[in-house]
Parts: structure tokens; C-alpha cells; sequence
């Protein structure tokens, strides 16, 4: 059952990505293209065609890490490292988690681990992804520092767009401004 | 000092729901900020509208929603004249109204209709404007927001950006899950249309100057992506999804090159990405963020935000880079700039000790004025007519929703719905 629901989201990926690595041309909309038939004196053609419109459809497939978890006995527990207000700057707390994640790296040739930033809801959304960015940037220095080969390491930014908790105060701020561990492998 | 304080502090309450057809989550409209000196004006029911888009409900609610007009309830109406010839003014006068908007909706034989309209100066007992145009029948509704329009212009001197669209995020549960869509709406948030829908988060949406095209970021399988969609036929190219950021898409004025911002090479810089070749040039070298990109509306400048300075700030470069000047100074930090359509004014988000509020810019001048008491507002975009700004803000229900602040009378309407709306913004002009 699950198969089949994988393959689904795997066949709907497919499709999508053969539409988008089509490039295609960028024409404008032909003129006239919803024009109303013999109103010569107005508003005909010019913006009536805004319902000629169409819905498109982003899918991929999600969660491919459930199964994974189960195999992590020796994966740090900790994956989660917190961050102060539009800093980046690795606390004691956070590179002692560094360190533990270092160590199973290396350890682990095969292991491949993603670094997913994030931030609180306060500054603006493309900001905020530039310092979620610079937040998983500087755990994925600090892991190669440690000597964890670069091919293992991923980067992603979500700035704001996926808090952890919901609401707004101190306490909630505190736990998204986060980097997550996320193990692909 | 800071101009929504000094707007009266009463409410005008006004849901426009009734506007609405029936869709799945239509967006409420509240006006605040209201000018207690409105000019009253009377939109008498249109002759031809008995049945369909009730063409002068859609006006009234226009100009009301304005917050510089206010409409006199039918009820109210002592006659209900459908020609100047058949206006008595002493009616009017009578009910205390300045203005009055008469037409007509006359079918012919095709799928289309006649539309004449007069406005009535009463005090002064004249005709100050008449029209007549054609329209399809189902644009109707398109017809009344052009009709608005002029009236509005002929009133103001502005024009009015009723006939337009916007575009923005919603993000709610569905299924157990977090669904994000790109919609579109008319400009009073009628006639949602699903653009885009998502389970991964959808963001920074841009149109094209020449209206044909959205551009916006995407992640798909947790990577994000810029992705440019064409209106007419829902087509969705993705254009760039390199290593790191792939953000903040801002059209070129001629439509062919996109700015944006990406950070393949190591750190967040801005780009130009060349639509046809796809070829990407470098414009910003530093180890600072670079970000959220706008052209002027010439193409010769590029305003975006900056952290080299240590706090987020305003920045310009010519657009082929180099040049940079830094333009904010005042507030804590500024960040996400977009220019008016004149490229006389920009608007931002400072961030002071209230929090996050929306400012307008004079950039001859350098004058700074915050339009909206925060604490959390983003994402201003301007609309076509350069004198309203669309944003977005925390409700107090704690989600997101959107926001219009008009900059010459400091009137504010905020448009909500169930879930998140957020990430708006405003099409150019639709002629």
C-alpha cells in the first residue's frame, strides 16, 4: 500500500519533472487572445482573458526518512541546534552536539546528512532565508573542521516558511531558530 | 507623527462577502481608518442588472472600500434613476449625497452588453462624467471595477486600481497535512483562482510588468527552486534550482531577465538569470547577505537588502552591478524594498522598537513616514497606481493575513481568510 502510494508520488514527480526541464519559449500572451467578438468601442480584450487561466501543480515525494529512523542506534539523539536572534553563532551546547555528529559521520562513510536552517518569523521572508542559510552554513564549517568529508554534508534554508512550533513570543521564537539534522542516509 | 496615528481611530466595518461568488474560502474585507469626512455618494442599482452581477453593488463597494467614499444604502434612495433626465436633484441634495453614479447594462445579440454610466455632481447640478463601452457579459464584474475606476480617477485625480489583480500564498490544513497555494484574485479579493498548490512551502510571488507571468520559489522534495508560470495557460517552467538559495525572483521591466538571489557559489549574491539563455550573471560581491532584489522601474537600478553594514539595510547598484549606495539609515533595520511605479518612492519593512511596520520613502527628499503599527507586518508590494501598498500582517487571531494601506489618505483594509494569506502582491495595470 505504501508502495503504491510512493510509486504514485514517484510517477506524479516524474511527470512533473519532464514538464519543467522542457525549457520553454517565454512568448507573451498572443494578442487579442480572448478578445469579445465585435466590441470595437471599449473594454474588449483588455484583461478579460483573466479567466482563461489554468492550475498547475507542484508534487514530490515526502518523508523518506521514517524507515530510516530506526536503523540510527548510533546516531546522535540530539539533532537539533538553536540559534540567538539573527545570529549564527554555535553556542558550547551546540558545538558539543556538533562534535557528537562529527564523530558518526566519519565513522559512517555512507551516512549523508542534510542540514536544514531555519528561523523565527520576525525580519522578511527572503532574509530570513539567507540566515537560515548562514546558520546551517556555519554547523556544516564547523563539521568539516571536525574532518567530515564535504560529500556528506547538504545545505537547505527554509528561513521561516517551516516553524517548528507556532504562535509568537520569546519561547516560541527560540525554538525555531533552529538547524535540523536530517539524515538521508 | 507617524501617519496611521494621526488617521481618525474609528472603524468602518464592512464585509464584502456578498460580492463574493461562491468559492472556497473567500477573503473578508474590513476597512480601518476610514475618513470620517467620506464623501457620500449614491450608486443607483444599474437599469439591465436585475438578474447577474448586480453592477452597482460592485461600484459602491469599490469606492467605500476606499475609505474615502461612502455609499448611501438603497434603502435611503428616494427614486432610483437609470438617466440623467430623469435625476430630480432636490432628491439627492436632500439625502445629504455629493455624488451620484446613474447607468445602464443594455444586452445585445452576441454573448455582450452596452454599458453606459453618468456621474452627477449634485451640488452643482451637472454632469461631470459620462461613458460607454462594451463588455462580455461575463466580465461584467470586470466592467463594474473599470467603472469605479474612472470615477475614482475623475474624483481623486488617482487612478483607481480596482480592475486589477493580486496575487498571494495561503497556507492551511488539508487531509492531515500542510497545503500551501498561489492564488490569484481580483483586486477586493472576489474570484479566487488557484495559481499553484503545494505540500511544500510556495513563496515570494512576482508578475511580470507585462502581466503574462508569476515567478516565485518553490521547494519540491525540500530543495527550493524559482519557477516562472504563465497565466494564460498554467504552464510552470522551472527556470533554476541550484545548490543552496534559489529566492527572491524580481522580473526585469522588460520581462526578459530575472533577478534573484542564489548562493551556488557560497554565499547569498544577487543575479541576473537571462530567461531565454538561462544563463546566470553575478552582480554583488560580498560576504554579506545579499538579497531581495527590485528593479527601478527603468531597469537602470537595483534596490535590495544588505546586511554589510551588520543590521539589514536598503541598498541600490546600477543594474549591471557596482555603483552601490546604501539608502536607509534610520529604524533598527530595513529590508524588502519594492519601488513605485513612478520609481520616485520606495516601501520596506523597518523594524523599530513597535516591531515590524511598513515605511514609504520619498528618495529625492530621503523623507521616511511608517504607514502601519506592526508589530509584525512584511512583504509591501506597491500597487500599480503607486498609492497603495499591499502587505502582510499577523492578525490577531495569530495567523497571517493581508493588508492594503493607501499612502495619501493613510486609510487601511485588511482581508482575511480561515487559514494563512500572506506574501501578496499586485498585478500592473490591465490595459
Amino acid at each position: 500500500m505504501n508502495k503504491i502510494i510512493a510509486m504514485t508520488f514517484l510517477a506524479a514527480a516524474a511527470l512533473f519533472a519532464g514538464c519543467a526541464s522542457t525549457p520553454e519559449p517565454t512568448d507573451p500572451l498572443p494578442p487579442d487572445s480572448a478578445a469579445s467578438s465585435g466590441s470595437e468601442d471599449g473594454l474588449s480584450g483588455s484583461g478579460v482573458d483573466r479567466r482563461s487561466w489554468q492550475e498547475g501543480e507542484i508534487t514530490g515525494s515526502t518523508d523518506s526518512t521514517a524507515a530510516d529512523r530506526d536503523a540510527a542506534s548510533q546516531r546522535p539523539m540530539e539533532t537539533l541546534i538553536y540559534f540567538e536572534f539573527d545570529s549564527a553563532v554555535l553556542g558550547d551546547t551546540a558545538l558539543r552536539i556538533v562534535d557528537a555528529h562529527a564523530a558518526y559521520l566519519r565513522n559512517t562513510t555512507e551516512a549523508r546528512v542534510r542540514l536544514g536552517g531555519h528561523t523565527d518569523e520576525r525580519g522578511t521572508r527572503e532574509y530570513n532565508i539567507a540566515l537560515g542559510e548562514r546558520r546551517a552554513e556555519s554547523v556544516r564549517r564547523a563539521l568539516l573542521l571536525r574532518g567530515v568529508p564535504r560529500a556528506q554534508i547538504t545545505v537547505v534554508s527554509y528561513g521561516e516558511e517551516v516553524p517548528a512550533a507556532t504562535g509568537s513570543g520569546e519561547r516560541v521564537w527560540a525554538q525555531n531558530r533552529r538547524v535540523e539534522f536530517n539524515y538521508l542516509r | 507623527m507617524d501617519l496611521y496615528l494621526k488617521t481618525p481611530q474609528w472603524i468602518v466595518l464592512l464585509t464584502l462577502l456578498a460580492l463574493a461568488p461562491v468559492v472556497e474560502a473567500a477573503l473578508e474585507v474590513t476597512v480601518r481608518g476610514g475618513r470620517q469626512d467620506a464623501v457620500p455618494v449614491a450608486v443607483v442599482p444599474f437599469a439591465g442588472t436585475e438578474q447577474g452581477d448586480d453592477v452597482a453593488a460592485i461600484i459602491a463597494d469599490d469606492l467605500s472600500g476606499s475609505g474615502l467614499f461612502r455609499a448611501l444604502p438603497r434603502n435611503d434612495m428616494l427614486t432610483r434613476p437609470t438617466h440623467p433626465d430623469q435625476v430630480r436633484y432636490v432628491n439627492w441634495r436632500s439625502v445629504k449625497v455629493q455624488h451620484v453614479v446613474l447607468g445602464r447594462v443594455e444586452p445585445r445579440e452576441d454573448d455582450t452588453s452596452t454599458l453606459r454610466f453618468w456621474l452627477l455632481n449634485v451640488p452643482q447640478e451637472r454632469e461631470s462624467l459620462s461613458f460607454s463601452f462594451s463588455s462580455r457579459n461575463v466580465d461584467l464584474r470586470y466592467a463594474a471595477h473599470r467603472i469605479a475606476d474612472q470615477i475614482y480617477q475623475e474624483l481623486t485625480g488617482i487612478r483607481g486600481v480596482f480592475n486589477t489583480d493580486i496575487v498571494f500564498v495561503t497556507s492551511a490544513e488539508r487531509d492531515g497535512a500542510q497545503e500551501y497555494r498561489l492564488v490569484m484574485a481580483d483586486a477586493d479579493g472576489a474570484n479566487e483562482r488557484t495559481l499553484t498548490r503545494s505540500r511544500e512551502p510556495l513563496l515570494s510571488p512576482a508578475f511580470s510588468a507585462q502581466r503574462d507571468r508569476v515567478a516565485y520559489v518553490a521547494f519540491q522534495d525540500g530543495l527550493p527552486g524559482i519557477y516562472v508560470q504563465t497565466l494564460e495557460n498554467g504552464q510552470i517552467r522551472k527556470l533554476v534550482s541550484r545548490e543552496g538559495i534559489n529566492g527572491a525572483p524580481a522580473f526585469s521591466p522588460d520581462g526578459r531577465r530575472l533577478a534573484a538571489t542564489l548562493s551556488f557559489e557560497g554565499n547569498p549574491e544577487i543575479y541576473w538569470i537571462d530567461l531565454a539563455s538561462e544563463r546566470t550573471t553575478r552582480l554583488t560581491r560580498n560576504s554579506a547577505i545579499d538579497t531581495e532584489p527590485v528593479w527601478s522601474p527603468d531597469g537602470r537600478s537595483i534596490y535590495f537588502t544588505s546586511d554589510r553594514a551588520g543590521r539589514a539595510n536598503i541598498y541600490r547598484m546600477d543594474s549591471t552591478g557596482g555603483g552601490v549606495e546604501r539608502i536607509t539609515f534610520e529604524g533598527i533595520s530595513n529590508a524588502r524594498p519594492d519601488m513605485s511605479p513612478d520609481g520616485k518612492r520606495l516601501t520596506y519593512v523597518q523594524q523599530t522598537r513597535n516591531g515590524y511596520q511598513i515605511a514609504v520613502h520619498e528618495l529625492d527628499s530621503g523623507e521616511t513616514r511608517l504607514l502601519t503599527p506592526g508589530p509584525l507586518d512584511e512583504s509591501p508590494r506597491w500597487a500599480p497606481n503607486g498609492d497603495v501598498i499591499i502587505y502582510s500582517a499577523k492578525g490577531t487571531n495569530g495567523r497571517a493575513e493581508l493588508a492594503t494601506v493607501t499612502v495619501s489618505s493613510g486609510v487601511r483594509r485588511e482581508l482575511r481568510q480561515a487559514g494563512e494569506v500572506r506574501e501578496p502582491a499586485w498585478s500592473p495595470f490591465v490595459d
